[in-house]
């Protein structure tokens, strides 16, 4: 039964009596952000994806604390390493305290290759808040405690790459850095999307021609020679963060014109009705009516495409990094990791440096639910299907 | 940016399909069996031939007495000892072959008229081939990379023995040194052939030097290595098989020159002279109807321009189907961007000893391929059937892992000139740079900040040996001390510290790197092909450099790229193999020594001081007296021979200077390098060492490789 079947049969008896009556009361009461959430609560698997986002988000921006080296550590002894499995018991019996076995790297005779050969009677156990690599937080204050990690021996709960590095840190790290990237790009293109959209969408006429033939050439420029050319044009004196704004900002200034095509078309629309009409009358300046009038009346969609977006931008940035047009090392972001991992070394031998592409699936799919759950959610007064 | 998760998910998706095609067990590759030579096209496999001649390898002697020099005899001297008369016998195929060759005569004459009255016999390693098959290799691009697969088909008047310390004859029959060696006698074999049918004659050699090298249309400047103290040799045609040179300053060094260089002191002068104004005064017009400017620029397009054969032929463009003709085992047929063909020369000079003329491998197929990873994945499948430059020892596990798989083989020799070096420029158009890169403190900072124990750890598997850059490989000559090698290679990340303090180089904005003395960024940008080194290394210095404070950023080029912006002077630093080191290199060839301290493929630093020494002063920089010193060395080091008192001596004085100056970084040296072939590839001999200074595979005689599966 949805909430507006409950309604329907409710108005029909305007006293409150029962629990069902109070639930009703509130649902009259509330308002229309509560009632989203409300709706929103009932879709599992968005509610599921958000939980993965912020779990995603909170790691990426606890990475210092929550790994157990920084990402750019080399841990010679444990190069091309497998992932460590943590364990609670072997043969020597049980432990509460989580452990991993010892690990000597020796070199295969024949091929020369680092084996790292564990050794079931050595235990490193894993401890928490222990000391290790310093590190500055959020430029606030400079710590070396990390959330967990081992005394003696080392710990690499992904592995490590070829030059010795710990893939798990590397990929929280990198999700802080993706997530970022998505977050200020659709962000640029949120705002640039409103202020095109909104004009083209309200004046209409030869405004909006000009606008919608611009957003044409826009869109129709191939994305990925264009990103080609600008990327190529960074100025090698740029540091890390200058070119990882720098990506940001194209991705950002090339993402808007969907969304601007959507705002215009939904403001084409609403601004014949009667209300625009009356506040137009009533001397409202076009600024006004757009944004106090026009936009609220479909912000919920707003919100939806935004989150739809949030994807599309980490996986440009991927897909940019992944072939050597993003960030760079040493920048870590999942395009980064992924283009690490793209040689045969990698594939044959260390399947684990693959465990970012889980993760950038992960959260992709995470994104896609939640949009997807919002959507539902977004207009509470609608009828679903049921 | 929908298309964009397609294409990632596409990447996905195929990453996803290698995984999977990589962990399917490899069962449709059963061991590949020898087939028993096939007796229709196989020539005897072993024991008597046709004409009585014992089959003699170098595994098996047949009780043959050997020659003068290894592995070889000259036809009368091996019908001599081994008593017998050796009847030719040639490739089935050959008039196929020959028909693809541009300009070659539809009618071949008898295998008997092919070959020189004096052919060279040379025993195969394990046993009498068969003929046949394609050779496939892999090069990196037009021009990078491609010495590999020359080397198999390359000839020079003489060769080194695989025991890389025997110079043998091979063009040349002999050669005959006067007392002083100022005089150097070659004989030709008679009745040697252009692949083309046409004789080659001492007036062949002749034509290269005069009309060729000492041309200034053709060589605006002479190359160095063709001057003996900066003054032409003379060449002499003493009658039609006999030419001498003749050298203004002693030059012992030049018959080891003529064993590893890639430059063949021979052209064709019946071909090449119809576009040589001295020899055709109407050259130009003939250049110009061809929409060529004058009579050099059509020379060029055939000769290349230079004595560097790899350039591209005409075929490239389709402006001729001819190219010009050679006296290597195989001749181009076809090249374009992808790649080359290049089959049997029908007049190739050299028999096995069952009087089969070689080579044995109808055909070489060479493909571009930029992508190392795409070239680490057709080895690792066993489509590539050799494979030597280009192919690193942080790979050797991948290699060994999927020989089974690939039905090859890995082989890891001792490797020469593989020390990298990274070279600061320190002739620098940009001044302030020029200023720091000079200071001699930043360039031990450098080399102090470099943790070469770990280097060698991850990128070389542990297999090599801290090392400082020397010019002279300490494997191959006795002058380089313990005390040159150890130079500067300590790990010591404070003292480079307080060396870039000392300098005034300090960060004074606080973002964690150092500024230039103007206070304006400084930032290394390390441009590199992953033909000259390991990538990884790379990645792993700039991290030491910039925990220095010095910033430095990638970028991967192709070698082309590379070459022409180091050449051009316009690189913040150079950095490749420091290969062209060992001593039979260097005994005739002093460019390792002397500003830029590298040819043109391979180039340190220093363009503008070499520019000011060539110039007398007028262009360029003038270089600090160390360097003038070792133009004075380089003349006087040319005119010892390698391993006397007087050659050890200016050597050490030498590599004290370079080492004192640290133009060139040493790395990581006494390394070993994978060289990986197909199984299916016979009379594949160990190699002593892997090297480009032996020019690759020139001392082990690719014309007697032969397919065991033809």
């Amino acid at each position: 039964m949805t909430i507006l079947n409950e309604t329907s049969q409710d108005t029909s008896i305007p006293t409150v009596r029962s629990g069902e009556s109070e639930a009703t009361l509130r649902y009259y009461s509330a308002s229309q952000w509560q009632l989203i959430w409300w709706r929103f609560r009932h879709h599992r698997t968005a509610l599921a994806g958000g939980i993965v986002l912020i779990v995603i988000a909170l790691a990426g921006a606890f990475a210092e604390f929550l790994t157990p080296y920084t990402g750019t550590t080399r841990n010679t002894e444990y190069l091309l390493g497998p992932p460590q499995p943590i364990r609670f018991w072997d043969t020597n019996g049980f432990s509460l305290r989580p452990f991993v076995h010892g690990v000597k790297t020796e070199r295969d005779p024949v091929t020369l290759r680092p084996l790292p050969v564990a050794d079931p009677e050595t235990r490193w156990y894993i401890r928490f808040f222990t000391h290790g690599d310093s590190y500055t937080f959020f430029g606030l204050f400079r710590s070396d405690i990390h959330l967990f990690g081992t005394d003696e021996g080392f710990l690499h709960l992904f592995g490590t790459d070829d030059i010795g590095r710990d893939v798990f840190s590397r990929v929280l790290y990198a999700g802080r850095t993706s997530l970022s990237i998505g977050v200020l790009g659709v962000l640029i293109a949120f705002v640039l999307a409103l202020i095109i959209g909104g004009i083209a969408g309200y004046f209409g006429g030869w405004i909006d021609y000009i606008i919608q033939r611009l957003t044409e050439i826009v869109r129709v420029a191939p994305v990925i020679p264009l990103y080609m050319g600008l990327a190529a044009s960074f100025p090698r004196e740029w540091s890390t963060e200058q070119v990882f704004f720098a990506m940001t900002l194209i991705l950002g200034l090339v993402g808007w014109p969907t969304l601007s095509r959507r705002i215009r078309s939904q403001l084409l629309t609403l601004r014949n009705e009667d209300y625009v009409t009356a506040a137009r009358l009533a001397g409202a300046k076009a600024s006004r009516i757009i944004s106090v009038h026009l936009l609220p009346a479909f912000s919920s969609y707003i919100i939806v495409d935004l989150v739809i977006s949030f994807p599309y931008m980490i996986l440009s940035e991927t897909a940019l990094s992944f072939v050597g047009l993003g960030l760079r090392p040493p920048a870590i972001s999942w395009g980064v990791l992924l283009q690490e991992a793209q040689n045969i070394r990698a594939i044959q031998q260390a399947p684990w440096l693959f465990i970012p592409a889980a993760v950038l699936v992960i959260a992709v799919l995470a994104f896609t639910v939640l949009g997807d759950g919002l959507r539902d959610a977004a207009d509470p007064y609608t009828v679903t299907g049921s | 940016m929908h298309k964009q998760m397609l294409r990632l998910s596409a990447i996905l998706l195929a990453i996803g399909v290698i995984l999977s095609a990589c962990g399917a067990p490899s069962a449709e590759t059963p061991a590949t069996e020898v087939p028993a030579e096939n007796p229709t096209t196989a020539p005897e496999g072993a024991g008597q031939a046709d004409g009585g001649c014992p089959a003699v390898t170098v595994a098996n002697d047949q009780g043959v007495a050997a020659g003068a020099f290894p592995q070889q005899y000259d036809l009368a001297e091996f019908q001599e000892l081994a008593g017998c008369e050796l009847a030719f016998s040639e490739n089935p195929s050959i008039a196929e072959l020959n028909a693809r060759i541009g300009g070659n005569p539809a009618d071949l004459p008898p295998v008997a008229e092919r070959l020189p009255e004096e052919s060279l016999v040379v025993a195969p390693y394990d046993s009498i081939g068969v003929y046949g098959g394609v050779l496939d290799g892999l090069s990196n691009a037009t021009e990078a990379g491609t010495s590999d697969l020359l080397s198999l088909r390359h000839v020079n008047l003489v060769r080194y023995s695989d025991d890389l310390q025997t110079i043998v004859p091979n063009v040349a029959k002999g050669w005959q040194w006067n007392d002083d060696f100022t005089e150097l006698t070659f004989s030709l074999r008679k009745g040697h052939k252009w692949s083309d049918g046409e004789p080659f004659t001492a007036e062949d050699v002749k034509f290269w030097y005069d009309d060729l090298i000492l041309n200034t249309d053709i060589y605006p400047e002479t190359p160095s290595r063709w001057l003996f103290d900066g003054e032409p040799m003379m060449v002499e045609v003493v009658d039609e098989t006999t030419v001498k040179w003749t050298f203004p300053v002693p030059a012992p060094g030049v018959l080891n020159l003529m064993a590893v260089d890639y430059g063949q002191p021979f052209q064709p002068k019946h071909f090449l002279s119809q576009f040589h104004i001295t020899y055709n005064p109407d050259a130009d017009a003939l250049a110009e109807e061809k929409g060529f400017e004058n009579w050099a620029e059509l020379l060029n397009n055939y000769y290349g321009g230079s004595d560097w054969k790899d350039v591209p032929s005409p075929l490239i463009d389709d402006s001729d189907t001819i190219v010009v003709p050679t006296l290597e085992s195989h001749i181009l047929v076809e090249e374009t961007s992808e790649g080359r063909r290049i089959v049997a020369n029908p007049f190739f000079h050299m028999v096995d000893t069952a009087g089969n003329q070689l080579p044995y491998i109808n055909e070489i197929n060479e493909v571009y391929m930029p992508d190392e990873e795409v070239r680490n994945l057709k080895i690792t499948n066993g489509e590539v059937d050799y494979k030597t430059q280009a192919v690193f020892i942080e790979n050797y596990s991948l290699y060994k892992e999927n020989e089974a798989k690939g039905n090859y083989t890995v082989d890891l020799p001792v490797a020469l000139g593989q020390n990298v070096f990274y070279a600061f420029n320190t002739t620098h158009k940009d001044e302030e740079l020029r200023t720091i890169f000079n200071d001699l403190r930043f360039r031990q900072a450098m080399s102090l900040a470099l943790n070469r124990d770990e280097i060698n750890e991850v990128v070389y598997l542990g297999q090599g040996r801290p090392m400082q850059a020397t010019p002279a490989d300490p494997r191959t000559v006795t002058f380089v001390t313990e005390d040159h090698l150890t130079a500067f290679i300590e790990y010591d990340p404070d003292r480079a510290k307080s060396l870039l303090d000392e300098m005034g180089l300090v960060d004074s904005d606080g973002d964690g790197f150092r500024e230039k003395l103007d206070g304006s960024p400084l930032v290394l940008l390390i441009q590199y092909s992953n033909q000259g080194a390991p990538v990884r290394l790379h990645e792993l210095v700039k991290d030491y450099w910039e925990a220095v404070g010095i910033r430095a950023d990638l970028k991967e080029v192709t070698s082309d790229e590379y070459r022409e912006q180091a050449n051009n002077n316009d690189l913040d630093l150079t950095v490749w193999r420091n290969d062209n080191t060992s001593g039979v290199t260097i005994s005739g060839n002093t460019v390792r020594f002397i500003p830029p301290f590298g040819s043109y493929f391979n180039p340190g630093t220093g363009f503008e001081w070499d520019n000011w020494m060539n110039s007398d002063g007028a262009e360029g920089i003038e270089p600090p007296e160390d360097v003038k010193r070792l133009y004075e060395l380089s003349t006087e080091w040319l005119q010892y021979s390698l391993g006397s008192e007087e050659s050890n001596r200016i050597g050490a004085e030498i590599v004290d200077i370079h080492v004192q100056n640290l133009w060139k970084i040493g790395i990581v040296g006494d390394l070993s390098e994978p060289v990986v072939h197909h199984n299916t590839l016979a009379n594949f001999p160990t190699y002593t060492a892997r090297s480009y200074d032996y020019y690759w595979s020139y001392p082990y005689r690719a014309q007697q490789w032969y397919f065991n599966d033809q």
